[in-house]
């Protein structure tokens, strides 16, 4: 997900805490030291305790997909300063010995695939993941959550994800893994096509 | 002494340490729940000084491959999972707005 590092009149960088809560990471700014909770971008310890970081538009979508719809496109380089093996993804071991470690979690997927992706949505007092899949598949969904109205809505050349409200107002979204989004929002309804 | 020092900072020193040394004294979610992941501070880190390429050179990705796509301020970038998934966070410039990319 992206976010602004501004925040108020201050500007912020982030590193990577080594710390979780509930399976997911947790991020600290440089300037205060606050642990911010990535899945919920706000600061749940130190200094900037209760301030959030604004959600700005990305899209999650094949390389394939990306730079067919923007040709203009740069890519992020290997040459990062650091010597990694980018063809293999260091998540593979991680959430298999996460998993066994923290075993938990198995119980909170409710038959579901722990790695799926979802698209998560907290909006006005309704928590509900939906999953990317299905969204795909059918390209909108329509729904209510909270007692309001809202469209999830992906378009199908660019795979561009839009949630909006039905003033077509945008509605903030994350996707992410369908444990961390469940370990976060253990009360998250869930939208699933019936049998 | 020396030893009774040595004790003494195994005993405290040591779990602290490995914490991290955060303050809690706020807190939004209950301390107690904040566990240690495994790799310490900065054992996965962070990007500062991202640098691009060209479509046509990113030799690294295959067509089906995952990348998240940020459009601001006219500018279009890539961030391949790939790459995210070792480093976690990009601290990234579009223009005159600071961005950060995680994953």
């Amino acid at each position: 997900m992206v976010y602004s590092r501004q925040v108020q009149d201050q500007v912020l960088t982030f590193g990577v805490s080594g710390m979780l809560y509930k399976n997911n990471l947790l991020m600290y700014d440089h300037q205060t030291e606050s642990l911010w909770l990535q899945v919920q971008h706000a600061a749940v310890t130190g200094p900037m305790t209760g301030a959030s970081l604004e959600v700005l538009p990305s899209t999650l979508t094949t390389w394939n997909t990306w730079r067919r719809t923007h040709p203009e496109t740069v890519v992020l380089s290997t040459n990062t300063g650091y010597d990694r093996d980018y063809h293999r993804d260091p998540y593979a071991e991680y959430y298999t010995s996460r998993r066994t470690i923290f075993g938990f979690v198995r119980d909170i997927l409710q038959g579901h695939e722990a790695k799926e992706l979802v698209a998560g949505v907290r909006w006005s007092g309704g928590v509900k993941a939906y999953p990317l899949e299905e969204l795909r598949h059918v390209g909108e969904i329509q729904d209510t959550l909270g007692g309001e109205e809202l469209v999830l809505r992906i378009d199908p050349d660019t795979d561009t994800l839009r949630v909006r409200d039905a003033q077509g107002a945008e509605i903030p979204v994350i996707v992410t893994y369908w444990f961390v989004w469940k370990d976060i929002h253990r009360d998250s309804e869930r939208y699933d096509v019936g049998p | 002494m020396t030893r009774y020092l040595l004790i003494v900072w195994l005993v405290l020193g040591m779990p602290l340490a490995a914490f991290g040394n955060w303050d809690f004294s706020r807190h939004s979610i209950p301390p107690s729940e904040i566990i240690s992941g495994g790799p310490p501070r900065d054992g996965i880190p962070a990007l500062f000084h991202p640098e691009y390429i060209a479509p046509e050179k990113a030799d690294f990705l295959d067509e089906a491959d995952q990348v998240l796509g940020v459009v601001l301020n006219g500018v279009a970038r890539a961030y391949p999972l790939r790459i995210l998934s070792w480093h976690e966070l990009v601290n990234d410039d579009f223009g005159p707005d600071p961005v950060l990319v995680s994953w």
